[in-house]
């Protein structure tokens, strides 16, 4: 009666092969596994080292001259974390920022992706700028004229349009041909008054002795350049308007009425030219402003990105 | 003598064929089970091996592509040409060195590398030499997008655009069984 035991065999038989079948599944299912959590973690050192190059970016628009080291900037972001190297100047005044990206942050880490980034500064010194109002001729501030900081003013200044620009004239003119092309400068040839739009880069040509007026119902805000003949009146400002960012002007600047102007002012003229400030003007110089106007002109950034 | 009888007693011819239908039914069964699971075995590790090497292949495209720039690249339709740039930036004397390419990805449906395949998706740099980084694409196609659907270069100037899409289709027959997945990607480049 005990010999017949022929379901035993075939149940184990079935066992056999579902067991066969089912451990090469979870060997597959395993494999798979990890190799997705490979690729999560690739991914994530990837976007960990693009947050590097951004910490520098950042790092290098506050100060471009900031000393170079190995893992220069480090941060535990989530599970990992980043490290940032950053070189010397080479010869043209650029810099290599390599960021590394890693997972986990403990060491060792399992993944690891490289970003190298050439980045180029601004040629321009906006440090230079150092006063509310500062021309290369005599200034005559009377009235109630407010300078923030007090008494923020500068004549007989020596600096040029290439020192704070980096740049010739024509060089920056050209952007702002390029920056009106795009949409984000303008170019205007003796401006009718109160002409408007003054925003991004704004480049005026004055003929003969014209003047570019401006007296109410105005504003403005960027890089305005007036380009006038160095001698006569080349900006002519009155009313009550306000303005942030920068005017350099070649010529003579007059102003009168109450504008407030939130940045710096320039007047690039022959010595015994004088500019004249009048009224209740208030020109707040602010170094930020200044700063990040001049990033119109070219920022600091990325030359040239790449993997490696 | 009837003792000894009783115990020697068979089945009877009823019990023996009740018992081998069962027993056939059930082996048939298993069998059936069994084939479903094969089929089902060998479909689903085809479809696995389709959608990594699908997903490989894209992830090396990304990885590449990223690095080009929206003038530095070209676009016809499914091949795409770009350049990188170098390892080293610049040379001892701040000169910027070129960049690397013309790098290409496209699909081979000529067998242009004579492998006697076609539907591969071949990368080739430097010119002429080619690199297989994936079999069995049924299609691949770049564009350039410009936030809500694919530039097209006739009608748009698509030159200024920083992402593309990349989609591919790869397809295999499996035990008679058509597989088919698809990927769509969208990479920003990295360089003006």
């Amino acid at each position: 009666m005990t010999k017949r035991g022929i379901a035993l065999i075939v149940a184990f038989m079935v066992i056999v092969v579902l067991t066969i079948l089912g451990s090469a599944t979870i060997s597959r299912s395993v494999s798979e596994r990890f190799i997705t959590q490979r690729y999560v973690e690739l991914t994530r050192a990837f976007w960990l080292a693009e947050a590097g190059v951004n910490h520098a970016l950042s790092e290098l628009r506050n100060n471009y001259n900031v000393s170079s080291g190995n893992c220069k900037w480090e941060t535990n972001l989530g599970s990992g974390r980043y490290c940032v190297d950053l070189s010397e100047k080479d010869i043209n005044g650029r810099r290599t920022v390599t960021a590394h990206g890693y997972i986990p942050y403990t060491i060792p880490a399992r993944a690891e992706r490289k970003i190298k980034v050439l980045v180029e500064s601004t040629p321009s010194n906006p440090n230079l700028l150092e006063y509310a109002i500062a021309s290369s001729g005599e200034l005559k501030i009377t009235g109630n004229v407010k300078l923030m900081p007090p008494g923020s003013s500068h004549a007989k200044s020596t600096l040029t349009f290439e020192q704070v620009f980096g740049m010739t004239k024509d060089q920056v003119k050209a952007i702002a041909v390029s920056a009106q092309t795009a949409g984000t400068g303008h170019v205007y040839t003796n401006p009718s008054q109160n002409q408007q739009p003054v925003n991004g880069i704004t480049w005026v040509d004055l003929t003969g002795s014209n003047s570019y007026k401006i007296s109410s119902d105005w504003s403005g805000s960027g890089l305005l350049i007036v380009n006038g003949n160095g001698n006569d009146v080349a900006l002519d400002i009155s009313g009550s308007w306000q303005f942030t960012g920068v005017i350099w002007v070649i010529g003579k600047v007059s102003m009168s009425g109450t504008p407030v102007i939130t940045g710096a002012i320039f007047a690039e003229s022959s010595f015994t030219v004088e500019s004249t400030l009048t009224g209740n003007a208030k020109i707040i110089f602010n170094s930020t402003t200044v700063s990040s106007t001049f990033d119109l002109l070219r920022p600091t950034g990325l030359k040239a990105w790449r993997e490696i | 003598m009837k003792e000894k009888t009783k115990f020697l007693k068979g089945f009877t011819l009823a019990e023996i064929l009740v018992s081998a239908v069962i027993l056939s039914l059930i082996i048939a069964g298993i069998f059936a089970i069994l084939s479903v699971a094969n089929i089902s075995w060998y479909t689903d590790m085809g479809l696995l091996g389709l959608q990594q090497q699908a997903r490989q292949a894209m992830y090396k495209m990304v990885r590449e592509i990223r690095q080009s720039s929206p003038l530095r690249k070209t676009i016809d339709g499914g091949k795409i040409t770009f350049y990188i740039p170098p390892e080293v930036y610049a040379d001892a004397d701040g000169n910027l060195n070129p960049w690397v390419g013309p790098i290409s990805y496209y699909r081979d449906v000529n067998d242009t590398n004579n492998d006697g395949v076609v539907n591969q998706i071949i990368r080739e740099y430097p010119p002429g030499t080619k690199k297989i980084v994936a079999n069995d694409i049924d299609s691949l196609s770049f564009c350039c997008w410009d936030g809500v659907d694919c530039c097209n270069p006739i009608l748009e100037d698509c030159s200024n655009l920083y992402v593309l899409q990349i989609q591919l289709r790869a397809t295999r027959t499996v035990r008679q069984k058509p597989l088919v997945f698809s990927l769509t990607e969208k990479v920003r480049l990295r360089n003006d």
